[in-house]
């Protein structure tokens, strides 16, 4: 069975993120006056063939550790999701309608 | 003195480290990093070039140390071979695990493409032995992702064993912790800069603060080698003569015989092309 898995990968607290300092920055001088901290991350979706979802699940962290993330700079949380809603490797059309927010709210709760 | 300088997909410095290190007298030779074995015997130091292999997709170094030939090159530099990064070769050796730390994207978010400053820190590297500490150079740097972090209690062990080889001076470039240019690991042996030292080898490009490196590397495998067994060149090679130049096809010899060695190839026949036009324009 195919597993739909979304990792999100964040530069640990303690590691400076010059780019999300230049882009707060920008949205400060651009008005938005009320940012207070901007970092940003990467998002990587995947859809992983596996015999469950915990198998899936353990093996998309061994990825993690071994390539997506560098465990030096960088963290991850790794979000599995259910047929059509969260991540959608290969489905572009369907992930412009769904904002990752939504998908994040909703595993949290899950 | 015989270098293997490897190429990885997308990689664009390999060829002119060769075309450097030919001009400097010494034998080298391209390895395509499909290559799963690499003859610890048939090469005196690895060289891990510049030049955003992969695109630097995902990060920096991160995809090309998953490369068929980084486990040989772990071996060989747990054999006590000499192997140097230099750019995204620092990277890739970051990436591996070879070296302390990781990079980060420059504090100015900008690409910096420059002549720099740089001090020599310590001489216990294999790409610095030759040197004095304190020793300014000036050296061509050219990097988006050169702000170099390692977490307090491994920066402490690295101060403490000398393994802080280069630091930047004025202006700094890239936002590197402490100004780190360049680190080693903790015999020496394994050794990563953002400086391109290949290219402060021709008087033509602004420096030639970069030749006292490659001369560290030649005096540290001697002495490895002397101490070792005094034997002399390795095994059928004959030390460097600038002759395979403008042979132009030595280059292949180094590759195996996967299709990667086209890339190879190609690489090595433009090499030859453009060191001998440089060797007419420069004599």
């Amino acid at each position: 069975m195919v597993h739909s898995v979304r990792v999100f990968v964040t530069l640990k607290k303690s590691v400076y993120d010059p780019q999300g300092d230049a882009v707060k920055a920008a949205l400060l001088s651009d008005g938005f006056e009320g940012v207070r901290s901007l970092r940003i991350g990467k998002l990587i979706d995947l859809e992983v063939e596996s015999e469950s979802r915990e198998a899936c699940l353990a093996e998309v962290e061994r990825m993690c550790r071994r390539l997506l993330v560098n465990g030096e700079l960088e963290t991850f949380r790794i979000q599995p999701a259910e047929d059509g809603d969260g991540a959608c490797a290969g489905k572009a059309d369907t992930c412009a309608s769904q904002p990752a927010a939504a998908a994040a709210v909703e595993d949290s709760a899950r | 003195m015989k270098y293997g300088v490897i190429v990885f997909p997308g990689g664009s410095a390999a060829p002119e480290c060769v075309a450097a290190l030919r001009h400097l007298g010494h034998d080298a030779e391209l390895i395509w990093h499909g290559n799963p074995a690499v003859d610890p015997d048939a090469y005196d130091c690895l060289l891990l070039p510049p030049g955003h292999s992969y695109g630097d997709y995902l990060r920096p170094g991160a995809i090309a140390k998953l490369s068929p030939i980084m486990p040989s090159v772990q071996e060989y530099a747990a054999g006590g071979g000499v192997v140097v990064g230099f750019g995204n070769g620092f990277q890739i050796l970051l990436e591996a695990g070879l070296l302390p730390g990781a990079m980060l994207i420059n504090r100015s978010c900008k690409y910096v493409c420059r002549l720099q400053r740089i001090a020599v820190e310590s001489t216990k590297s294999a790409l610095t032995c030759g040197f004095q500490a304190a020793d300014a150079l000036l050296l061509p740097i050219a990097h988006r992702w050169g702000n170099y972090w390692v977490d307090d209690g491994t920066l402490e062990r690295m101060e403490h064993n000398g393994q802080i080889v280069l630091v930047y001076g004025d202006p700094e470039p890239n936002g590197s912790l402490r100004g780190i240019a360049g680190i080693c690991n903790e015999s020496g042996n394994v050794v990563g800069t953002m400086a391109h030292f290949h290219r402060a080898v021709f008087e033509d490009l602004g420096s030639t603060d970069g030749v006292g490196a490659f001369a560290s590397i030649a005096s540290w495998v001697e002495k490895v080698r002397t101490g070792r067994n005094g034997r002399s060149a390795p095994s059928g090679r004959s030390e460097g003569s600038g002759r395979s130049v403008r042979d132009g096809h030595s280059a292949r010899g180094g590759c195996c015989s996967c299709r990667g060695c086209d890339v190879a190839e190609s690489a090595a026949n433009m090499i030859a092309a453009t060191s001998v036009e440089g060797g007419n324009a420069r004599d």
